[in-house]
């Protein structure tokens, strides 16, 4: 079944460039538009005191204007031609991606290239994007019950960390910018050698040429740029590390639960087994988690995005509770399932499924050219030459018994606990409801549903 | 604002109480600077100086082979994918009346989705997905080609009657119920009241959905006859990117698993398809009315503004005549409408409202052609001291599109993206996949070539002439956002409009 992945990745012609530009190129002769992905070295790990949220800031500054695509010419251009264009800006890393018909790959090259070596920041254009971007954070952050308090209460767990604060930074931050900030921003983090682009799809024999004429010129800056090894990697918490904390939103319909685990980074050699027991516990729907919620269930939903990053991993459970079930009776029954798994390991069968299910969603991913040349622009340093097959290899060699350790190590004794609190009056109402009978409480459920 | 709206219910309460004690008669709340309006502005689009030139083809998208197995299977091939994987989607259409209570079985067939995770054998279980409309549901996996047979087999036995023997129905009933709740949590109940408010109550659309009754009181008898009530008028269609010559066999094969939409009579027949000039009338307001939803605490505003347009018979058939007119019942001045004001970086409204003055993260316009409606929506969300700026603003754009003629530069930019739009919509085998199916679901000969045609010698004034159609008349607009917060700000800056408070 991993065949393609082998057969496709022989097609992937890599190259680095003199400047440490890395190249993927992978043709897919069937089509007839292409996609083109620019992952850079930089995100809000870079960032320093005072200046949170630059680089997602900077990122939206890269959508209005260039040296010779000035003010909003480059965001016309692509809209016409593709429609398909965007940008995201995580802990470790900023990407930029779209597809077009691939008559416009050189074009698309042209503007890549001046956008990302020679931006062009206006007191005007720096002030527009600090408003959209504070009214990104109304949307996505402040707008939503509970997420601002359990989104700082999370990141104070990896205070004295890279990843201390959160990718959209401070409201004070991002309006404070000013244009000098970002363009030294742009002069430290923008740089060929950390710099990581595919071309996926259909795409002419003068490709090679075009990169190079557009960014061959592209000179380093000094510092050299600093590379995160193993070595640094953040540590798991301490054995036994139990952390509670809990926050009241009035807006809040009702209670839910948040639990959280340190986990490894995306080099440690724990996580690929790491990624799998994800998918056992509550990723998959075949998940414990998800099988718990067929029949007479304890939890309303429940919900779980695993952050991996570089130098560290976090796993994460959010859910709400049934009328009758208390928020502690969800933590127990979430412990109980790690701690089955923490002394007697999964059988070989699930560990197989779930190997086929990893190695399913990679396929897929094949068959989506936008994805794919994301995935390839986000290599790992070890797998270079290997962008597809690697992380499937560490996967495929994952043993139960793997599965059974990291389970114990950083699954059983260390839990991160945050209670999603609403208003008094629901909170009361709740705990009445929990110690009623359970059919009462289960009509009572009924009927305010 | 963020300490306003996230500790004011917390301590207000208290604090209020105290200080009445103390004889005073009013807690200040902090006071709202609320944005003023501006002249709608419309960006230059100039050409890029010495960039390498584009001269897009006429590409046409990869071929469909299509083959009748069976009077109710048809199937449906297409080139194979690069990750070798075959794509197999099973869907139900029905293009003449929309599906009832689609909501309730959607439900249903992801819970045996889950169920079938934890028992079924196949390595491409979890990638089992369902996609349901109005006028058609499909079932679709991605799975090895040693798999096709089981995969086959499974998603048939889903539209057998024992199909749901193994699922829990309280769980479901309260899956629906909670649906509910998470739409007021998360504001997506907007989007059923804008159903609500473009279309009527009484549309099809809006009768089929959200049977309160039926979903409190659900059984498996119900499932099965809610399942049974779709075969009628329904057609069956396999999409697939498996390839060989077994693959007729394998579909005959399926054509046999698969229950029979029962044979219409020509009163069912009647019954089953809904014509157009059924349909409840189109009632275009003329009275100015801002629909308001409630919805305290809120640090945004959701705004919805659209348009309900007409669907004729001459243009939801062939287009045999080349003289159609570009007005509103033309599926494409929906279409042009949305993409001119509403696409995304370089529409009117994303530029003006977001690139210059910042007032939205989003500010975007779609037209949802469906068989037995077409409405155009613009739709986005401001912070509350942006919301009469913003609506405004918005509609000011809805005029000066219909009073002044668009530049050449831009309409040429229209097109442009009109033409790459229809390029790309094959770009991934799963867009390749919806696109067709929308196509058949739609019921109407696919007329894209012939739409690019028209899009390709679209004048100005043709472009103003659809813009006057549409947005000369009253639009609907329907807001979510915290009414004590934005009221004030509504009336300054939208004097002639009434503002109604709406139930979600």
């Amino acid at each position: 079944m991993a065949a393609p992945l082998y057969s496709i990745e022989q097609t992937i012609t890599y190259r680095k460039l003199d400047n440490g530009l890395q190249l993927r190129l992978l043709p897919i002769p069937s089509s007839t538009s292409v996609s083109v992905a620019t992952q850079f070295r930089v995100g809000s790990r870079d960032e320093i005191a005072g200046q949170t949220g630059y680089a997602h800031l900077f990122e939206h500054m890269l959508f209005k204007g260039s040296q010779h695509a000035p003010g909003d010419s480059y965001a016309q251009t692509m809209s016409a031609l593709s429609g398909q264009f965007n940008a995201s800006t995580f802990f470790d890393f900023t990407n930029y991606y779209l597809t077009l018909p691939s008559e416009a790959l050189e074009l698309a090259l042209w503007l890549e290239a001046d956008r990302f070596i020679r931006p062009v920041l206006s007191q005007q254009t720096v002030e527009n994007q600090q408003a959209t971007v504070l009214e990104e954070m109304a949307t996505t952050i402040d707008n939503q019950p509970y997420v601002r308090d359990a989104m700082e209460f999370l990141l104070s767990q990896a205070d004295g960390t890279p990843y201390g604060h959160s990718v959209i930074g401070s409201k004070e931050d991002v309006s404070s910018a000013t244009v000098k900030q970002l363009n030294q921003f742009h002069q430290r983090h923008y740089r060929p050698d950390g710099t990581q682009l595919s071309i996926v799809g259909t795409y002419s024999d003068n490709v090679n040429a075009w990169v190079d004429s557009e960014f061959g010129q592209w000179q380093n800056p000094q510092p050299e740029l600093k590379v995160p090894s193993l070595a640094k990697a953040i540590p798991p918490a301490p054995k036994n590390k139990q952390v509670h904390g809990e926050i009241i939103d009035a807006r809040g319909p009702w209670p839910a639960v948040l639990l959280a685990w340190h986990t490894v980074g995306q080099q440690h050699q724990d996580a690929a087994a790491i990624a799998l027991l994800e998918a056992y516990l509550f990723q998959n729907r075949a998940s414990l988690m998800k099988q718990s919620g067929l029949t007479d269930p304890e939890q309303l939903l429940t919900y779980s995005i695993p952050l991996s990053m570089d130098l560290m991993g976090v796993s994460n459970l959010v859910m709400v509770p049934r009328a009758k079930t208390s928020l502690n009776q969800l933590v127990t029954n979430v412990q109980k399932m790690i701690v089955d798994i923490a002394d007697n390991g999964i059988d070989d069968k699930s560990l197989h499924q779930l190997k086929a299910n990893w190695l399913n969603q990679t396929l897929q991913r094949l068959d989506r050219p936008s994805q794919l040349a994301r995935m390839l622009s986000a290599t790992q340093q070890r797998d270079t030459l290997t962008p597809l097959t690697g992380p499937w290899e560490r996967i495929n060699t994952v043993t139960t018994e793997q599965i059974q350790q990291v389970a114990r190590r950083y699954f059983a004794d260390n839990l991160v606990r945050l209670d999603l609190l609403p208003s008094w009056y629901i909170r009361w109402t709740k705990s009445l409801l929990e110690v009623l009978p359970e059919g009462v409480s289960d009509t009572l459920e009924e009927s305010v549903l | 604002m963020k300490q306003l709206t996230r500790l004011t219910p917390r301590i207000t309460p208290l604090a209020c109480s105290f200080m009445l004690l103390l004889g005073l008669s009013a807690c200040q709340q902090t006071k709202l600077v609320f944005t003023d309006t501006q002249e709608p502005v419309v960006s230059e689009f100039t050409p890029l100086n010495d960039a390498p030139k584009v001269n897009l083809s006429e590409g046409k998208h990869k071929t469909w082979t299509v083959s009748k197995i069976s009077a109710n299977l048809t199937l449906h091939q297409y080139p194979s994918s690069p990750s070798e994987l075959v794509y197999l989607n099973l869907s139900l259409i029905n293009p003449q009346r929309p599906f009832n209570n689609i909501d309730v079985l959607n439900t249903a067939l992801y819970q045996r989705a889950y169920r079938l995770a934890s028992t079924s054998n196949l390595s491409c279980i979890e990638s089992l997905r369902i996609n349901a409309s109005m006028h058609s549901i499909g079932l679709q996996m991605a799975c090895p080609s040693a798999e096709i047979d089981s995969a086959l087999t499974l998603l048939a036995k889903s539209w057998q009657a024992e199909a749901f023997d193994d699922l829990d129905l309280d769980t479901i009933r309260r899956q629906l119920k909670l649906n509910k709740h998470i739409n007021a949590y998360s504001g997506g109940e907007i989007e059923t009241v804008w159903a609500r408010e473009i279309l009527g109550e009484q549309h099809p659309y809006n009768l089929s959905l959200r049977n309160q009754t039926l979903q409190d009181e659900l059984t498996h008898k119900d499932l099965i006859k809610l399942q049974s009530a779709l075969l009628t008028g329904s057609t069956w269609h396999l999409l697939t990117s498996a390839k060989g010559d077994s693959l007729i066999e394998r579909t005959k094969r399926l054509a046999l698993e698969l229950p029979n939409p029962p044979r219409a009579n020509k009163k069912e027949t009647n019954s089953a398809s809904l014509k157009h000039d059924s349909l409840p009338s189109l009632t275009q307001h003329s009275q100015k009315r801002l629909y308001i939803i409630d919805a305290p605490g809120a640090v945004q505003t959701q705004v919805r503004v659209g348009y309900r347009l007409p669907i004729t018979t001459s243009t939801s058939q062939a287009h045999s005549n080349k003289e159609v007119a570009l007005n509103e019942s033309n599926p494409l001045s929906c279409q042009l409408l949305a993409s001119w004001l509403g696409r995304s970086f370089s529409g009117r409204l994303y530029y003006d409202l977001r690139e210059q003055r910042g007032l939205t993260y989003g500010i975007y316009g779609r037209c949802f052609n469906n068989p037995l409606a077409r409405t155009l929506k613009f739709y986005g969300s401001t912070q509350l001291q942006h919301t009469g700026a913003f609506i405004s603003g918005i509609l000011d754009h809805l005029d000066l599109a219909s009073e002044t003629l668009i530049e050449e530069a831009e309409l040429s930019a229209l097109k442009i993206h009109e033409k790459s739009k229809y390029l790309l919509a094959s770009q991934s085998i799963n867009s390749a996949f919806g696109y067709y199916i929308k196509h058949l679901a739609l019921g109407r000969v696919d007329s894209s070539e012939y739409q690019q045609d028209i899009i390709r010698q679209l004048s100005p004034h043709a472009l103003q002439y659809m813009a006057q159609h549409v947005f000369l008349s009253t639009p609907t607009i329907l807001i979510r956002g915290d009414m004590d917060k934005i009221e004030k700000d509504l009336h300054e800056k939208l004097p002639h409009w009434e503002i109604i408070q709406i139930k979600p």
